[in-house]
């Protein structure tokens, strides 16, 4: 290092010192401070050169000298309190302190707009805009089966293998399907949510167990030893975090699995939230012919390769299934054909269902802040013209145009920021409440949460409308005319303020009306939804899952334990009737087979399989749920495993098949087994919504269980009930345990909630516009008052003339009136206009309700005005009221 | 307030200044107190009326290509709080020492 080199490092460094301590000198004084410190070490340092003895020593005192400067600055940092920005935040700290009542309002009225949107927020933001807890989210994909009539299909095992061996756009094949074993052992049974995965699974999500080792290929082979991977969450209740259970046995379903890992606490599983339990499929590869391994129930997972993309995959997989149609030309026709593979990010694929309503609940959230924003805004104004005065004379006294925009500004912003920290608290509420009230359906619960991005979105939210409601109230002011503020301090209007007000309150009726009809489609909607009949009775329906251990119990065995389950049930008073069904409507259950008749409409056999439900159930099953028969005869005590196998279909089914002619005496076949029996149909019975109540698809075949070939040993108990549902659980738990006291009961709900819950997403989209709406109506009747107030106190001298020259007290009424009527109805127009643009952005929520629901637009054009009236009456009856001679004498 | 009562860092600097010693890092030098301790006292005795600064002309600072160098004297008030303190702390009149030009550095 040279010499001059050193000097001008040390020059900088000491300077530099200099320049940052300054930072806290108050900002009047810093130049003067800097330029005196500088001088001095210039000075010294050029002495010292002259004199040659700028050496090491010296040098180092100069630097301790100018580190000295920091107690200087400290000593002048009281003083800042002196300057300017800290003089308008007292003052307007003053200021709002002094008009409690305005500043009460206004932060509330912001705390509500910022908590809401800010809890809305936090609670969209993990589905719409965050990618997936998982490394290089965006290259992760599903792959469905498309069939032809649109719908789309769970893949096959046979179709994950042919892909994974012949794809060259995925770095990672996976499938999964759910599984809900029951860990038995030395305490209590408990049913567990989890998956049977192939060993790929956590490879292709991208994460690894924190405890033990991954699924090898090895483990997912036939008639290998039982392994599973366990949640954190399930290794800490069961199992006391007990680091010594890898390489343990466990008892599943009174099977032995060898726990062979840990997930990490932070694993999301976002196919299955719920999972705790993971253990390898154990498909046969040689893909046997009549085998699971051709059954339509695996999802299927994909990573691609950094240069694949979402439609080069999909081209590829087509591709690849035209090809397997010609290898397996049979085989793919027994398992029905997709016409085509879907393959879907796995992000949008996994939020697409409750994207629509979440969007429109932040878009209703940010209308609500918008009305929040033009209400604190009116209110400012409404400020300014009362402080008019105050600032003509302040301009008066030589405060220059900017000072006092400034000092308006601080204003506003001090209030949005208590108003900001007032709605962290509502957000925080709003956080667990959204947390309790969300749909099941609705991804990613978990990660809701108040954190730095939610705090980030809040803060800045915050400091925009401080900004934004400040703004048109600070520039009006400091544009207003000197002498006439002066002149009038309690005075006449002034023309241009009231335009602005005005335009305001029409704005905010306008939004509000949006809002309003908003939550008045989804609402019409909802009730034509459940106008929709579901195709049996859902009142006093109660429903449980009931589940046999398979290892423990034969077919006859399982057949006989839900019999006998059913025998005692049905001695329990209460119950009307009660039966046994493999699956449930309005559950989460889903069984479709494939179904070919022997003769079609055409006398013909049929050649392909049709997608029909599957549903085995106990006699009694039809008179339980309130399914009315249209032909033949029902299901009962006579069908058992020795009578001829019988079975009844529904209407659609009929219908399409046959059409007008007869389907009672045809001949049915359930799935692709050659030795599978044919069912003669002996009945039609009405079409049940088994999926929700706006799915289409209603095609189902009824079979008894007992002639059923295999047991379901996940059933569900359905029973009608006299009086109080819920009282009954009890007796019907111990009825059942009376017979085996082994078997897990679970997911035990009214028929009325399951139907209720299907339409959950939109139900929670409903409420959280229902609520926003009134809020909207209520901030909307506000404005109007306050500004229809505001105006009548403005016009207090002119109604005081009105009234001497001889105007009668109700044309004084009717004038005020007008007055708030005209600003409703124009604000009812443009709201209209609005809504009418808007509206179409909800179509995926509605049902059966146009966006455009003249009824929905009349009714809230009907209820804002009248809403609006009572806040402008009230105002009106004051200015009613004015004593002329009180008025007059005012001035 | 505050007239009658001078801390000793405060009258030794008041005492540098009729020294003839006018600025702070000149001060510093004589009076061997740190430039933390010096520069608040200035202020603050500034503040109180017993000295006053002044910015030396520009043409000065021109030549030595730097910026203006500020200097302090002390007032009509600082002369008499200065002869009360002397009163107080004998070892001020020892500390009376003609000014020469060349600075003094703290290890020169």
């Amino acid at each position: 290092m040279t010499d001059t080199q050193t000097k001008s490092g040390f020059l900088k460094l000491h300077l530099r010192l200099i320049r940052v301590i300054g930072i806290i000198v108050p900002s009047r004084l810093r130049a003067d401070w800097q330029q005196e410190w500088e001088a001095e070490l210039h000075h010294r340092e050029t002495l010292l050169a002259e004199w040659d003895k700028l050496d090491r020593q010296n040098r180092l005192d100069l630097l301790r000298r100018s580190i000295g400067a920091f107690w200087d600055a400290l000593w002048l940092l009281p003083q800042r309190w002196e300057d300017e920005v800290i003089q308008d935040i007292r003052f307007g700290i003053r200021m709002l302190l002094k008009h409690k009542g305005f500043t009460f309002v206004a932060i509330l009225t912001l705390a509500l707009g910022i908590g809401a949107s800010t809890a809305i927020f936090s609670a969209v933001r993990p589905v719409l805009f965050d990618s997936l807890p998982y490394p290089q989210a965006s290259r992760l994909t599903i792959i469905w089966e498309g069939q032809i009539d649109g719908g789309r299909n769970e893949g096959t095992f046979a179709l994950y293998r042919a892909l994974a061996e012949r794809s060259r756009s995925f770095a990672s094949l996976a499938v999964m399907r759910s599984w809900q074993p029951t860990l038995t052992g030395a305490i209590e049974p408990e049913r567990l949510d989890g998956q049977r995965v192939s060993a790929s699974y956590f490879r292709t999500l991208g994460v690894a167990p924190a405890l033990g080792r991954d699924f090898l290929e090895t483990d997912d082979l036939p008639n290998t030893p039982n392994v599973a991977i366990i949640s954190d969450g399930l290794w800490r209740r069961r199992f006391n975090s007990d680091r010594a259970l890898i390489g343990q046995q466990i008892k599943i379903n009174d099977n032995s699995y060898t726990v062979i890992g840990v997930m990490p606490g932070g694993f999301e599983n976002v196919l299955t939230p719920t999972a705790a339990i993971w253990a390898p499929l154990q498909y046969d590869p040689a893909l046997p012919a009549q085998g699971r391994e051709w059954g339509h129930h695996l999802r299927t997972l994909g990573r691609l390769l950094p240069a694949a993309t979402v439609e080069q995959a999909s081209q590829e997989l087509n591709q690849i299934l035209r090809d397997l149609v010609t290898i397996y030309p049979k085989k793919l026709a027994d398992g029905g054909i997709p016409a085509k593979l879907i393959v879907n990010a796995l992000q949008d694929d996994i939020t697409s269902g409750v994207r629509p309503a979440l969007l429109a609940i932040l878009g209703a959230v940010l209308l609500l802040l918008g009305i929040a924003c033009v209400n604190v805004t009116n209110l400012l104004l409404a400020r300014g013209a009362q402080r008019r005065g105050e600032f003509a004379l302040r301009a008066a006294l030589g405060a220059g145009r900017t000072r006092m925009l400034r000092q308006l500004l601080t204003e506003s912003l001090l209030l949005s920021l208590l108003g900001g920290a007032l709605g962290m608290l509502v957000a925080q509420f709003g956080v667990s409440a959204l947390g309790m009230l969300s749909p099941p359906g609705l991804p990613r619960v978990g990660a809701i949460r108040l954190d730095a991005a939610t705090f980030g979105f809040g803060l800045s939210i915050t400091t925009l409308i401080g900004l934004a409601v400040g703004l048109i109230p600070a520039l009006q002011s400091a544009h207003s005319n000197l002498h006439l503020g002066l002149q009038q301090s309690s005075g006449r209007t002034a023309g241009g303020q009231q335009r602005t007000r005005h335009a305001l309150v029409i704005t905010e009726v306008a939004l509000a009306l949006v809002l309003l009809v908003g939550a008045g489609l989804l609402m019409r909607s909802l009730q034509q939804l459940f106008a929709v009949s579901p195709g049996f009775e859902p009142a006093q329906l109660l429903t449980m899952q009931v589940q046999v251990s398979a290892q423990r119990f034969s077919k006859e065995a399982t057949d006989q334990f839900f019999a006998a389950s059913l025998a005692s049930v049905r001695q329990i008073p209460g119950v009307t009737a009660a039966a046994f069904t493999n699956q449930l409507p309005m559950s989460e259950d889903r069984d479709e087979w494939g179904v070919r008749f022997d003769q079609g409409a055409d006398g013909q056999p049929e050649q392909r399989n049709s997608s029909s439900f599957r549903y085995a159930v106990s006699p009694g099953y039809f008179e339980t749920m309130g399914i009315a028969l249209r032909r033949g005869r029902l299901l009962d005590e006579r069908d058992t495993a020795s009578a001829p196998p019988v079975a009844v279909i529904s209407e659609s089914l009929a219908r399409r098949k046959f059409g007008r002619q007869d389907p009672l005496g045809r001949r049915l076949r359930i799935g692709g087994r050659p030795d599978a029996p044919w069912y003669m149909v002996v009945g039609v019975v009405g079409d049940v919504k088994q999926v929700s109540l706006i799915a289409s698809q209603s095609d189902a075949v009824y079979v008894t269980t007992t002639q059923w070939y295999f047991a379901d040993n996940v059933q569900s108990l359905v029973v009608r009930t006299r009086g109080n549902t819920a009282t009954l659980v009890p007796a019907l738990r111990q009825a059942i345990w009376a017979v085996d006291k082994d078997q897990p009961i679970s997911r035990v709900a009214t028929m009325e909630s399951l139907l209720a819950a299907t339409a959950a997403e939109r139900r929670f989209a409903l409420m959280l516009l229902q609520a926003f709406g009134l809020a909207a109506l209520a901030l909307a009747a506000i404005g109007l008052y306050g500004v229809v107030s505001g105006s009548v106190t403005e016009r207090t001298r002119e109604i005081g003339v009105r009234l001497a020259l001889g105007a009668q007290r109700r044309d004084v009424l009717l004038l005020i009136l007008r007055q708030g009527i005209t600003l409703t109805f124009s604000g009812v127009v443009l709201g209209l206009l609005a809504a009418w643009g808007v509206t179409r952005l909800l179509n995926k929520l509605l049902y059966s309700v146009s966006a455009t629901d003249p009824l929905t637009f009349g009714g809230v054009a009907i209820l804002l005005p009248f809403v609006a009236f009572f806040a402008c009456y009230l105002p009106a009856r004051r200015a009613a009221k004015i004593d002329p001679i009180t008025a007059l004498r005012q001035e | 307030m505050g007239k009658s009562f001078l801390s000793f860092a405060a009258a030794v600097i008041l005492q540098a200044l009729d020294n003839g010693y006018r600025y702070g890092f000149d001060i510093m030098d004589v009076t061997g107190l740190p430039s933390g301790t010096v520069y608040p006292a200035l202020r603050r005795l500034e503040e109180t009326g017993y000295v006053r600064s002044k910015w030396e002309k520009h043409s000065v600072a021109q030549e030595e290509a730097r910026p203006p160098r500020k200097y302090y004297e002390l007032t009509n008030d600082g002369q008499n709080a200065l002869a009360d303190a002397r009163s107080r702390y004998r070892l001020l009149e020892q500390a009376q020492e003609p000014k020469t030009d060349k600075p003094k550095t703290s290890r020169a």
